[in-house]
């Protein structure tokens, strides 16, 4: 396949990004430093690279953003190096494959029969004209389009099959590039976070699952809801949310998720991705001195305010069967106390204690009034606006590859020449791909020939 | 925990040996160059095929059986079995359609390692987690090791192209065909793999989108499924554009099935996703 060289500069860039070489060395290239991120665990906390690696290699690391590689501004640019590649190669191709397939067939011609090395011949005592006939019969029930023309030394036929076939590459070309787009158009514009939302809880705000920043929903979701279902042999069967979508805080509808049925709606999906439990405590604070007493409902990790603005408090830590020097104590909650005036203090609080040993939290004491474990969904939240390209790419992939791989442009020439006593017929035949699988098409084209040639010179002689 | 062994796996240990049996008929017919011998170990392939096959259905039975129902593509050892029988039915239908006769001593092995490997993983049915319930992974499974197969395949050819290429009338490779005619087939199946590993690729996509809400995420075995099809389509590439064939393609051929190996299994040693095949 020679072409022309472009002269100047601008023509050698062109010839430079539309060179299959180039896409080549990329391929190679992507592969060969696709296995680095395959090796080296991607997107680690800092303290697992400072403990697994020496000082040297995590400069490297750094340096070619080696922990999160596949993001990375030099594999990008290769990514998109290789989507230039392609639209320029297919953009400088295009119109002259298009002009192939869109024309109405070269038809026949003497030098392009010529060109072929390899014919298939017979020769019989028909007249040209009415082999000819014959032919062009036989190559209308097998070809849509065929093509007679008197050439100066005979009839030539001409037939073809699968033009259109060759515009299969750039329709896989052109599904690479919409799904190459489409992740680009899903970084860009789209998020993925999560949302750990406890039953009974509505939530307007994910968390980006890189930065922990918190993204505004259209609209708030409620979790009414969730479950998990158990095989015999303890195995998960299934996670299950019942959620309620609000819009403007009224309820617009609600609808079931798990794993694989996501919930899709205006753009955004919530996906079931993962479950907990955590712990709602009801803790009574007595003031010794005043003797009054008040209620807090708190959940565990979060911080809360003690009262009469006296300071705060959290509980970190609650066990159903607290073990302490070999006894078990039963439930235990686990507090740390930041008094207003004083210093913090941690302290354990045992659930049924009497009021009189109760322990002090700031100026208070402090009593388990009521607790329970309650479940939340841990839900994936996504936008991706660039999914639609994406899967256009994927069937425009798969069906390219089926029209380039198993249709081929075939076309066939039929030579019908001779005088008086002997008709010579040549068939000849020329594929874009498969000229293997298509010249052994042309044998049993022109054995097939040959034979209705046969049945017809016979026909004509008992006819005499 | 001593997991029940099911029925179909005694069936499986069974072919094992019916496949290490077409392995020593092809052998035989290949060294003496005897089409018989040859002919006698595709007869066992085929035997060995028909068991494979039914212990995979068999196997299908039983999950539902065990009120655990799915199709039995969803841990390494069902990849490996599914794996032995497209291995083997490809094998087959190339035989017969081309009229080759010694293919299968360089298939046959992949077939029996495939399930001698899998003698060593648990059989045991286990349910599918939440996130294995689904259609797609059952299409994403199927089609990812028919290109496989078919890679397989091709690599045998590959591997006989290189041996007669070098001695085209040695004592074992007289018997092969044409190198031409080797060079073809190995093409057209590594064709056939690239186009199943792709929609295998693009399947495991459209899953991951339905289950975690991306469709790539970079692990381990995504990207070392990319790897190979980089590889494939520089293959397919070079041939079509740049007119290589024979020795060159061959070897991208060998290096590609590195690849796919190294997919399947060699991703189970880094972290990641895919626990399985
Ligand atoms: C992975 C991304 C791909 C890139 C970057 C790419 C790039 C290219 C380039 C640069 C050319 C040369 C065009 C020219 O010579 O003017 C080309 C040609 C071609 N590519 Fe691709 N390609 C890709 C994927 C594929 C795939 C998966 C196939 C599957 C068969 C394919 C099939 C072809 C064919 C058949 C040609 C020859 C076109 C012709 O002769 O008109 N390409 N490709």
């Amino acid at each position: 396949m020679s072409r022309k060289q472009e002269s100047g500069t601008p023509g050698r860039l062109v010839s430079f990004f539309a060179s299959v070489k180039l896409s080549i060395t990329l391929l190679f290239v992507l592969a060969a430093t696709s296995i680095l991120g395959t090796v080296i665990p991607q997107n680690e906390p800092a303290r697992f690279y400072q403990e697994n690696f020496s000082e040297p290699v995590l400069k490297i690391f750094t340096a070619f953003n080696l922990t999160d590689m596949y993001h990375s501004l030099w594999f990008t640019a290769l990514l998109l190096l290789l989507g230039v590649n392609l639209v320029v190669c297919s953009l400088r191709r295009l119109p002259k494959t298009w002009k192939v397939a869109r024309s109405k067939g070269a038809g026949f011609s003497d030098s392009r029969f010529a060109g072929i090395r390899h014919k298939e011949e017979f020769s019989s005592k028909l007249p040209a004209d009415q082999l000819a006939a014959a032919a062009e019969k036989i190559l209308s029930k097998k070809f849509r389009r065929v093509k007679t023309a008197q050439t100066r030394s005979g009839t030539g036929l001409w037939a073809e099959r699968g033009r259109w076939s060759r515009l299969g590459p750039y329709v896989i070309h052109l599904g690479f590039l919409l799904t190459l787009v489409g992740g680009l158009v899903g970084s860009l514009w789209g998020f993925s976070g999560f949302m750990n939302l406890p039953e009974g809880d509505t939530m307007d705000h994910a968390f980006l699952r890189k930065t922990g920043q918190a993204v505004h929903l259209p609209f708030a979701i409620r979790c009414e809801d969730f479950d998990v279902s158990f095989y015999e042999n303890g195995m998960p069967k299934e996670y299950t949310s019942r959620l309620t979508v609000l819009e403007d805080g009224k309820e617009a509808f609600t609808t079931d998720i798990e794993v694989n049925h996501p919930l899709r709606y205006q753009g955004i999906n919530v996906f079931q991705s993962s479950y907990g439990n955590y712990l709602s405590a009801t803790l009574t604070f007595l003031n010794p001195q005043t003797g009054k007493t008040w209620d807090k409902t708190v959940r565990i990790r979060e911080m809360a305010e003690l009262p009469e603005g006296a300071g705060r408090f959290m509980v970190v830590d609650f066990s159903e069967a607290f073990k302490h020097q070999g006894k078990t104590m039963g439930p235990v909650f686990h507090l740390h106390v930041f008094p207003k005036n004083g210093r913090p203090t941690r302290i354990h609080l045992i659930a049924g204690v009497p009021r009189d040993k109760a322990p002090a939290a700031g100026p208070f004491k402090v009593l388990a009034k009521d607790w329970q474990q309650r479940y939340y969904t841990g839900l994936q939240i996504t936008r991706d606006p660039g999914v639609g390209l994406v899967y256009t790419g994927f069937a425009l992939i798969i069906l390219g590859c089926f029209i380039t791989f198993f249709l081929y442009h075939g076309q066939v020439f039929v030579k019908v020449s001779g005088n008086k006593a002997l008709t010579k017929v040549a068939v000849a035949g020329l594929a874009n791909r498969n000229q293997q699988g298509f010249e052994l098409k042309v044998r049993s084209l022109a054995e097939e020939l040959a034979e209705a040639a046969g049945k017809l010179e016979k026909h004509r002689k008992t006819g005499r | 925990m001593t997991p029940s062994v099911p029925p179909s796996s005694t069936l499986i240990t069974i072919v094992t040996f019916v496949y290490f049996g077409a392995l020593v008929l092809y052998w035989a017919g290949w060294i003496y160059a005897s089409p018989r011998l040859a002919g006698a170990g595709r007869v066992a392939a085929v035997a060995g095929l028909l068991g494979n096959t039914a212990s995979f259905f068999l196997r299908w039975v039983e999950s539902y059986r065990m009120g655990a129902g799915h199709v039995p593509l969803s841990n390494l050892y069902e990849s490996l079995v599914i794996f032995a029988i497209i291995c083997v039915a490809t094998l087959v239908v190339i035989e017969v359609r081309y009229k080759l006769n010694y293919l299968g001593a360089l298939v046959t092995p992949l077939a029996f390692f495939a399930l001698a490997y899998a003698a060593l993983q648990s059989s045991e049915i286990r349910p599918l987690i939440p996130a294995l319930q689904s259609n797609w992974l059952h299409a994403h499974v199927f089609t990812a090791f028919l290109g496989y197969a078919a890679f397989a395949v091709a690599l045998g050819l590959a591997v006989m192209y290189l041996l007669k290429k070098r001695s085209p009338d040695g004592s074992i490779t007289s018997s092969l065909p044409e190198a031409g005619v080797l060079d073809q087939l190995m093409y057209q199946s590594v064709l056939l793999g690239f186009l199943f590993l792709t929609v295998g690729i693009i399947t495991g996509a459209v899953w991951a989108n339905s289950a975690w809400g991306r469709y790539w995420s970079w692990d381990p075995k995504e990207t070392w499924s990319l790897i190979t099809w980089f590889i494939y389509a520089s293959l397919i590439h070079v041939r079509l554009v740049k007119g290589w064939a024979g020795t060159r393609t061959a070897v991208i051929s060998i290096v590609g099935f590195a690849a796919v190996l190294f997919t399947w299994f060699g991703v189970n040693y880094l972290s990641g996703l895919h626990a399985y095949g």
